[in-house]
């Protein structure tokens, strides 16, 4: 369209309005011009129509004639001829009115004065004024004065000569200027007049090109019609243009393709009635509505839309469809492109499906991976208990150095089946996290404990230390956060040799986050690795990492596990330096109620055997002592109850035990261990929880509930698989402890240490195995309380103690007839936790009656009303618990 | 319309040559007349005054030949009107008083012809009757209240209100602007 025009025709288009303003000035100035001029001509020609003298050369032609007839009248007067007399009277009245004419006349002004004729006027005058009064004095005055008014009169005739012949001259020039007058007016006129047929000219070239421009406009416009009729007519969308209420004004080829209506069955008619489905047709008519009402739209404007759009033959199909709204004027039009859709739309349906299909398959892989993996620990486990075995026996040098080689690569090939299965676990969010307090040094301690012979095995140093003043207890999930430091130490001792290890935990206050480094000097990580070495499968060293456990999982893992506990993994490196783990977590401050914060209930190499006095009394007291290694032991042998199933591993378990020192007794499954259980006392009891007839929670509960010998031993569980939400009812069922197969010799001293050692120090069972009444135990026993408050501090001691008085309160009202009633399984594990508290504070009679209780309630089942012993004990509870706590309140002095 | 005015122009001067070659031709014509003027009719009244003016030609009641002649007494008597003008032959303005023409030709029965109208002077001009028309010509004898002689163009001026309108500024108007009236004879 523009290409017809000059280039200026912007800065035209701007100076357009000037231009006119320009136009209508001149043309205004014209008219006004003109009026203005017309009016002096008509002035002009009013002054020619308007004679403001009376025929002035007339007047003084008659002066003349008028002269002579008085001249003459006065040489014809005698006397005595009175009618000449009166003659002369009327003819000279006739030159006295003529003169006087001139005198005072309007045109003869230029006339009478001094310089042109006012002498000889003057001298008329007086003449007339003189002869005047004759002439009125009568004949008989005048006659005689006739002969000298006769010469007097003929003195005037150059007089009135002149005076006419001035006049002559006067009104000769006087139409002279009046010509020029008219003159000049006339050419102003045609001036003008010129100059207003020029404006016309210039307006008609104006209308011209105006003309020609608007040709040449349509020609462009309709060019541009053409053309974009052209591209509508051939687009492969149907477009679609429609007005405010939704009439179709345009309807292209690719339309009438799509839809089915020709051109002009569609023109004209609402897009409502022609496809929009039967369904939708409110929703349409809705939207338009609100369009025009000022609404948002929801379709006009938000690019491409996928919707269900009718055939003529009444198909629904479904469409893509692209709407904007434009202005045409001050009418709004709709711009519809649609697309029919429906072969993308199968084949977008196909590819999910393939997707979803191929997404099944990899669940299904993930799953038998993880079902494989579980599926060869248990063999795994056996086979490394029997080479464990299989060392005890005699050798020769290169069956050790077989043997040797056998149980690494049995010990690798479980760490790669744990690595698989913790990331199957996590990556399907099927862990789940523990929050329970515990002591931000105890992981390090025991980390340290567990790893200081693999790093002084590679001449490194493993050493702990604190960031600040670290809180007694706070909340988390202790297990996992082992489990990544475990890691970290791990990779730290095998990328440092003859190095320092530092293990470093902090805790920021203010965001309550724990945060704990693990500082190396080894060889460090470039930093373009220090992103990607969390990632799965990644090994620095492929050299080292395959020697090791590497299945280049552990960081990975770790990243997911922190990030399970909402936490950050990171590292800084410098190689050749050394690097810095540091793992961070959200974990509160928490008072440890539960869990009493002690310190390590064993001893330490290099601190010397330091056996507990064995009590006499006590046919299971289990000194206990740490050996040359950092694993803990016990000193004495120790009666052991083993049940399990498996025939391998319980061989493997009881051989393990029976090397260690101990007495072995056998069950093969849960009946079996009841059983045993009732029959005599065992100081431990190690139990699988997969058995056949009745599993080891059952028999747990079974074995805690009766007032048989064993209810309350130790009992150790021992699984292939801990689920962590499995470890809650496995407290309540009565188990100590859990512990993962497969189980080592080490595992297994360490644990039968930490279980027995406390026990046998804080209570010796040399109390016959069971009070035989309650009244028989001390209310509250001042040396575990004194215990208790050396290990707190006065402050944290007084602290605990309120808690412990608060929460015993609403214990209590909280453990009632009804409560065991209606829910015996939570009454019962309310009392497990009161009395593990009551145990704590040396609350012995409380304890001792709730557990009974606890016990009492366990296997009840909601709605079974309590029996009449557990009802009495809920009954008398409070006025027990009243008892307690005055106790308890009115000895603080003595625990300072 | 220059062309126009041109012409117009022309054609008011070419007539006044005309005229003043009429004024020049006439005196002795009229001077006849009046020595031949007719007895008055007898159905008008006789001047008992100094007669200040005679009409004579086709008036009523008298055939086409009668003369009709009035005094001052008789011309007070007769419907009367008064304006004040300036001219162009006098300086400032005064009140003209006199009879209108109309009203005189009405009273004496005039319906047609032409009004040769003469002065003592013998200037003389004809005012067709249709032109004569109420609120225009006024054969005035009073100017400022007092008669008018003839050295002040006395006894009868025939006046038309020039300052009232522009149609009563142009040289036809002058022209017939005659002073000295003493005659007026009704032409057919």
């Amino acid at each position: 369209m523009s290409d017809s025009f000059p280039p200026f025709l912007g800065s035209r288009r701007r100076l357009r309005p000037f231009l006119f303003a320009g136009l209508v000035v001149v043309f205004l100035g014209a008219v006004g011009a003109l009026y203005r001029y017309g009016v002096m001509v008509q002035s002009e020609i009013d002054n020619l129509a308007i004679a403001n003298s009376d025929s002035l050369q007339w007047t003084l032609a008659q002066l003349e004639v008028e002269y002579f007839h008085m001249d003459g009248a006065l040489l014809r007067a005698r006397p005595d001829a009175p009618e000449t007399m009166a003659e002369f009277g009327r003819s000279f009245d006739v030159f006295y009115s003529r003169v006087h004419t001139i005198l005072e006349g309007r045109g003869f002004a230029s006339i009478v004065t001094p310089e042109v004729a006012g002498p000889e006027i003057g001298r008329i005058d007086a003449f007339l004024h003189e002869t005047a009064e004759l002439v009125d004095a009568g004949p008989e005055a005048l006659a005689p004065a006739l002969p000298a008014l006769r010469d007097r009169a003929g003195a005037l005739e150059d007089d009135v000569r002149k005076i006419s012949l001035e006049g002559v001259r006067e009104f000769a020039s006087r139409a002279m200027a009046q010509r020029e007058r008219v003159f000049s007016s006339l050419m102003l006129l045609a001036s003008l007049t010129t100059a207003l047929l020029a404006a016309i000219t210039a307006g008609l070239v104006i209308t011209w090109s105006l003309w020609r421009f608007g040709m040449r406009q349509t020609g462009s416009l309709s060019a541009a019609k053409a053309r974009l009729e052209a591209v509508i007519g051939t687009s492969f969308d149907a477009v679609i243009v429609v007005d405010h209420e939704g009439k179709v004004l345009e309807f292209n080829g690719a339309a009438e393709r799509v839809f089915g209506y020709s051109h002009d069955e569609a023109v004209g008619r609402n897009l409502n009635d022609l496809i929009v489905p039967e369904a939708m047709k409110a929703a349409k008519v809705a939207g338009f509505k609100r369009y025009r009402t000022g609404g948002v739209p929801r379709i006009a404007g938000h690019g491409l839309i996928g919707l269900q759009a009718r055939r003529k033959d009444g198909s629904v199909f479904p469409a893509e469809i692209s709407v904007t709204a434009t202005r045409i004027g001050r009418k709004e039009i709709f711009v519809g492109y649609m697309r029919d859709i429906t072969d993308r739309v199968a084949a977008e349906k196909e590819l999910i499906d393939a997707r979803d299909a191929a997404m099944a398959g990899e669940q299904a892989q993930a799953e038998f991976v993880a079902v494989m993996s579980h599926e060869m620990r248990t063999p795994l486990n056996g086979l490394l208990g029997t080479l464990e075995l299989l060392r005890e026996t005699p050798l020769d040098a290169s069956q050790t150095a077989l043997l040797a080689s056998m149980q690494k690569a049995g010990e690798i090939l479980l760490s790669h089946v744990n690595d698989t299965l913790d990331v199957e676990r996590l990556d399907a969010g099927k862990l789940s996290l523990t929050r329970e307090p515990f002591a931000p040094m105890s992981v390090l301690d025991e980390i340290v404990q567990m790893q200081a012979g693999a790093a002084a095995a590679r001449g490194n140093r493993l050493s702990t230390r604190t960031a600040g003043r670290l809180p007694e207890a706070v909340e988390g999930d202790a297990m996992r956060i082992r489990q990544v430091l475990l890691n970290l130490v791990g990779n730290a001792i095998k990328f440092t040799r003859d190095g320092t290890i530092t293990l470093e935990a902090d805790y920021h206050r203010d965001q309550g986050q724990l945060e704990y480094r693990v500082i190396d000097t080894g060889i460090g990580i470039p930093a373009a690795e220090t992103e990607r070495i969390f990632d799965d499968f990644v090994t620095l060293d492929p050299e080292l990492s395959r020697e090791a456990t590497g299945s280049g999982l552990g960081l990975s893992i770790a990243r997911r596990l922190m990030r399970a506990m909402r936490g950050q993994i990171g590292v800084e490196s410098d190689v050749g330096q050394g690097s810095a783990f540091w793992i961070s977590l959200p974990a509160p401050v928490v008072l440890s109620l539960q869990a009493p914060v002690a310190p390590m209930p064993v001893v330490k190499a290099p601190a010397p055997p330091a056996p507990l006095a064995p009590n006499a009394a006590a046919p299971g007291a289990a000194p206990c002592s740490a050996d040359d290694g950092p694993a803990l032991r016990l000193s004495t042998s120790v009666e052991v109850l083993v049940v399990e199933d498996n025939d391998i591993n319980r061989v493997v378990l009881c051989e393990m035990l029976r090397r260690a020192g101990h007495s072995i007794a056998e069950a093969r499954d849960g009946v079996e261990a009841v059983e045993k259980a009732a029959e005599r006392r065992y100081d431990v009891i190690l139990i699988d929880l997969n058995m056949p007839r009745m599993n080891g929670v059952d028999a747990t509960e079974a074995i805690r509930a009766g007032t048989g010998p064993n209810h309350e031993t130790p009992i150790i569980a021992i699984t292939a698989n801990v689920l962590p939400e499995a470890r809650h009812s496995l407290e309540a069922a009565g188990v100590c402890r859990v512990i993962s197969k497969p189980i080592t010799r080490k595992m297994l001293d360490q644990v039968l240490a930490e279980e027995l050692c406390p026990r046998l120090r804080q209570r010796p069972l040399a109390a016959p195995p069971a009070p035989a009444a309650e009244a028989e135990l001390p209310l509250v026993q001042a040396e575990t309380r004194a215990e208790l408050a050396q290990s707190l501090g006065p402050e944290m001691m007084a602290q605990t103690l309120q808690r412990f008085l608060t929460e015993g309160a609403a214990m209590v009202a909280a453990l009632t007839r009804a409560t065991a009633q209606e829910r015996p399984a939570e009454t019962a594990a309310l009392a497990h936790k009161f009395a593990g508290s009551a145990a704590l504070l040396g609350a012995e009679r409380l304890h001792h009656r709730l557990k009974t209780i606890e016990v009492a309630l366990r296997p009840a089942t909601p709605g079974t009303a309590p029996d009449a012993a557990t009802g009495a004990a809920l009954d008398a509870l409070d006025a027990l618990w009243t008892e307690t706590r005055t106790r308890l309140e009115a000895a603080p002095a003595s625990q300072g | 319309m220059p062309i126009f005015t041109k012409t117009a122009k022309a054609v008011l001067i070419l007539s006044r040559f005309l005229l003043v070659a009429a004024g020049l031709a006439l005196p002795a014509q009229s001077a006849l007349a009046e020595s031949a003027a007719p007895a008055p009719a007898a159905a008008l009244p006789a001047p008992t005054g100094p007669v200040m003016l005679t009409v004579t030609g086709r008036i009523a009641g008298t055939d086409g030949i009668g003369m009709a002649r009035f005094d001052a007494a008789m011309l007070a008597a007769l419907p009367r009107r008064e304006f004040a003008t300036s001219t162009i032959w006098t300086e400032g303005v005064q009140s003209f008083s006199g009879v209108e023409l109309r009203s005189l030709i009405d009273h004496l029965g005039v319906t047609g012809g032409t009004l040769k109208i003469t002065a003592v002077n013998d200037y003389s001009v004809q005012i067709p009757v249709s032109e004569v028309v109420a609120g225009g010509a006024l054969l005035a004898d009073l100017r400022d209240g007092k008669p008018m002689k003839v050295r002040d163009k006395g006894p009868l001026w025939l006046v038309y209100p020039y300052d009232s309108a522009p149609e009563f500024r142009n040289e036809v108007v002058y022209s017939r602007s005659v002073w000295q009236v003493d005659r007026i004879e009704v032409l057919p």
